[in-house]
């Protein structure tokens, strides 16, 4: 489904990614892991077509085309979703209007009939349940004024309506209590079928427990240094990266954040 | 650089009284015969007169003026509107029907007098008083006249100027603990004329007694009528006395849809008492040069000011808003947040002043001004200040000038949404942030409508969002 091939990229000429080399396929999920600045947001906001990254080298595949060409919002049309660490605050733009829209874009794209707005409203209240949210946050502004478990829950619930075929959840975990992270991960559970793929990046093993990767990945440096199965996250959640970092000197040139 | 020597320094001692200019004669020579009776309204007229005289006409040099060109309008003689130029009838006042409501409390004033056919009153409790001033000041002068001296002599020249030349207006006395929860508009219309400059002065008192709650929509408009090709200028004087405990809710929305120049001065002053909370906004829409000036008194312990304002413009239209808020007491609130959608060669400018008395201590006040440039050509100027002489006080100001946050439209791009109709969310989502601030959804839903019809077509959210119910197929196009 997703192929990344030797992907270099740079932020103000900064080269953050160096050569990173991934295959996910339908129906698998799949564990980022790092160290603070090795590249994992990075990596993420490049695939999503983020303007900010320049791409340098190297090519992403989604189901075998080039998003090289593609803007942003023909990615998220082509079924790429990217749930942000970071989840953006819009001032005066309702959670309801935004999502319709959203969801009427791709429906037109399918060649599908655009919905109203009793149906879609209909549609929002049964995916919210998904992630246990009160539907008072429907109506309510685009993240303003959400707790940082409200803003994690509200990509969730932009998953379950948008329904990708490609969900990257960057960090989905951090900032979310235990019962938070539950509610999260079972939604992103609920969505996982044999037909869609999951790219959890991730700092803790916890996440894993509820989300469970059937290959783990370790991202340093700007690229990917190992690659295992479940078990890698237990044996990096007990000795640290420091293993595997060995003398490579090249660690730390992502920002960590936005 | 000039240098600025002893003999060309400007001496303020020695000021000389510049000679009245053709605005002043016209305007203040007494054309308007005034009914005898009307004493109150004479005496309003005469105060306001002696008081503009104090002032003078407003120079650039005052800071409170700086950014306002005002050399056409001085030059220009600006008549009292004649009596029989009564051209205004109920379809040119269908835009303004707030819900499409044409039985809602209304009160309808046609270049500065009050016009009863084109009013309604029916739906306004017997118990309010809500009369024109010419009435009132035949009526009931002494209630008048307290009211009046509620205020302070203004410091705004066009405020003196509205006292000086005022033939009309509207007395609005809303009794204690009465709660009017249907908003009552006041359309103060104007609509210019083909045989000579003309200007209107109408004046607005507004009185809350102790636990009243109303909520009013004052607009003033240009209606822009054909043939109307001289310049008007609409003066209006807003007073709001808050008694203990109550609660004013107001939208001013001012649009000048004239041919000619529109000039569009409204001064708002409002004397707010113990636990007494004033919310406005005010929504600046096409159209002209207009001035707003708000002057909010906290006086008593508790009370509370929120002054919005939101402008929404383009063509050439230029908007100036002086605000002050006032704490003059302990533990007063006040928030402001004004924003700005300027298009074309469009121009906004914010003066904003808080000051907190020194005994003014537990004060906590909020002040933003955030401007959106839609237009290379567009400018803004924005001077938020704070004057503090308590120490024990939490203030807040800033101000942020720039285009869309590339943040925010990459997040709405990544769920699928084409570049444009992004936009247009934001920008339209930029001006609902204020639009969303007001109480009733009846008032938010009327302004949603009339700032949607203001945003310049390379904006128009109202193809891909407004109307709410429907994608349109041109503008949800998917390119590439």
């Amino acid at each position: 489904m997703l192929t990344i091939q030797d992907l270099q990229a740079s932020v103000n000429d900064t080269s953050i990614l160096n050569g990173v080399n991934l295959q996910v396929n339908a129906g698998e999920v799949h564990a980022i892991m790092g160290p603070n600045g090795s590249g994992k947001s990075t990596l993420s906001k490049v695939v999503a077509g983020h303007p900010a990254f320049e791409v340098t080298g190297g090519d992403v595949l989604f189901e075998g085309k080039s998003l090289m060409d593609l803007d942003p919002n023909e990615r998220a049309l082509a079924g790429i979703f990217l749930a942000f660490q970071y989840p953006v605050e819009v001032p005066g733009v309702s959670n309801a209007d935004f999502l319709r829209l959203a969801y009427n874009s791709k429906q037109v794209h399918n060649g599908q009939p655009e919905i109203d707005e009793d149906a879609f409203s209909d549609i929002l209240k049964e995916k919210a349940k998904i992630v246990e949210m009160d539907e008072s946050f429907i109506n309510r502004a685009v993240n303003e004024g959400f707790s940082g478990g409200e803003k994690k829950r509200n990509e969730i619930l932009q998953m379950a309506v948008l329904e990708p075929k490609l969900a990257i959840l960057d960090e989905t975990d951090s900032g979310l209590d235990i019962d938070a992270l539950k509610i999260v991960s079972a939604g992103v559970n609920k969505l996982k079928s044999k037909d869609n793929a999951v790219v959890v990046i991730t700092h803790y093993q916890r996440l894993l427990d509820y989300i469970k990767p059937d290959f783990v990945h370790v991202l340093a440096g700007g690229k990917i240094i190992k690659s295992g199965g479940r078990e890698l996250a237990l044996e990096l959640e007990e000795k640290g990266y420091d293993w595997l970092l060995g003398d490579k000197a090249a660690v730390g040139a992502g920002s960590g954040g936005q | 650089m000039a240098v600025i020597t002893m003999q060309n320094r400007p001496n303020k001692a020695h000021k000389i009284q510049p000679a009245p200019t053709p605005f002043e004669l016209a305007v203040l020579s007494d054309k308007t015969q005034m009914d005898a009776q009307n004493s109150a309204i004479t005496t309003i007229r005469e105060t306001g007169k002696s008081r503009y005289q104090q002032l003078g006409f407003p120079t650039r040099r005052l800071e409170a003026w700086k950014f306002i060109d005002l050399k056409a309008l001085q030059n220009t003689e600006f008549l009292p509107y004649p009596d029989n130029l009564a051209t205004v009838n109920k379809a040119d006042l269908a835009p303004y029907m707030i819900g499409g409501n044409t039985n809602a409390s209304r009160l309808v004033f046609v270049n500065g007098r009050y016009v009863d056919s084109l009013s309604n009153t029916a739906g306004i409790p017997k118990s309010i008083t809500a009369i024109s001033l010419m009435l009132a000041s035949r009526e009931m002068p002494t209630e008048l006249s307290a009211l009046e001296n509620i205020f302070d002599a203004t410091t705004d020249a066009f405020a003196a100027l509205n006292a000086a030349t005022v033939e009309d207006g509207v007395l609005l006395s809303i009794p204690q603990q009465t709660v009017v929860d249907k908003p009552i508009q006041i359309l103060l219309v104007s609509t210019g004329d083909s045989s000579a400059p003309r200007m209107a002065s109408p004046r607005c008192l507004v009185e809350l007694g102790q636990g009243a709650k109303a909520e009013l929509v004052v607009e003033c408009i240009g209606l822009g009528k054909t043939g109307a090709v001289q310049p008007t200028v609409n003066n209006t004087v807003i007073q709001i006395a808050a008694r203990p405990e109550a609660e004013l809710r107001m939208t001013l929305i001012q649009e000048a849809r004239h041919e000619a120049t529109a000039y569009s001065f409204t001064s708002t002053e409002a004397k707010l008492e113990a636990n007494s909370c004033l919310e406005m906004t005010t929504v600046a829409l096409r159209g002209g040069i207009a001035r707003h000036n708000v002057q909010a008194h906290l006086l008593e312990e508790g009370a509370h000011c929120t002054l919005n304002g939101l402008n929404v413009l383009n063509g050439d239209t230029k908007v100036h808003h002086h605000t002050e808020i006032h704490h003059l007491a302990p533990a007063c609130t006040s928030e402001q947040v004004y924003k700005s959608i300027l298009e074309d060669q469009s121009m906004a400018d914010f003066d904003g002043t808080i000051t907190v008395a020194r005994h003014a201590q537990k004060t906590d006040s909020s002040q933003m001004n955030r401007t959106l440039l839609l237009s290379e050509d567009a400018k803004t100027y924005t001077r938020p200040q704070l004057k503090i002489d308590a120490d024990d006080v939490k203030c807040a100001h800033g101000a942020t000038v720039g285009q869309l946050e590339e943040e925010q439209l990459f997040y709405l791009v990544s769920r699928g949404l084409n570049p444009e109709i992004a936009q247009c969310l934001l920008t339209f989502g930029f001006a609902e942030d204020v639009i969303n601030r007001i109480n009733l959804p009846l008032v938010r839903q009327y302004l949603e409508s009339r700032v949607l019809e203001n945003m310049g077509q390379s904006h128009n959210p109202k193809s891909c969002y407004a109307s709410c119910t429907k994608i349109e197929k041109s503008a949800c196009e998917i390119e590439g």
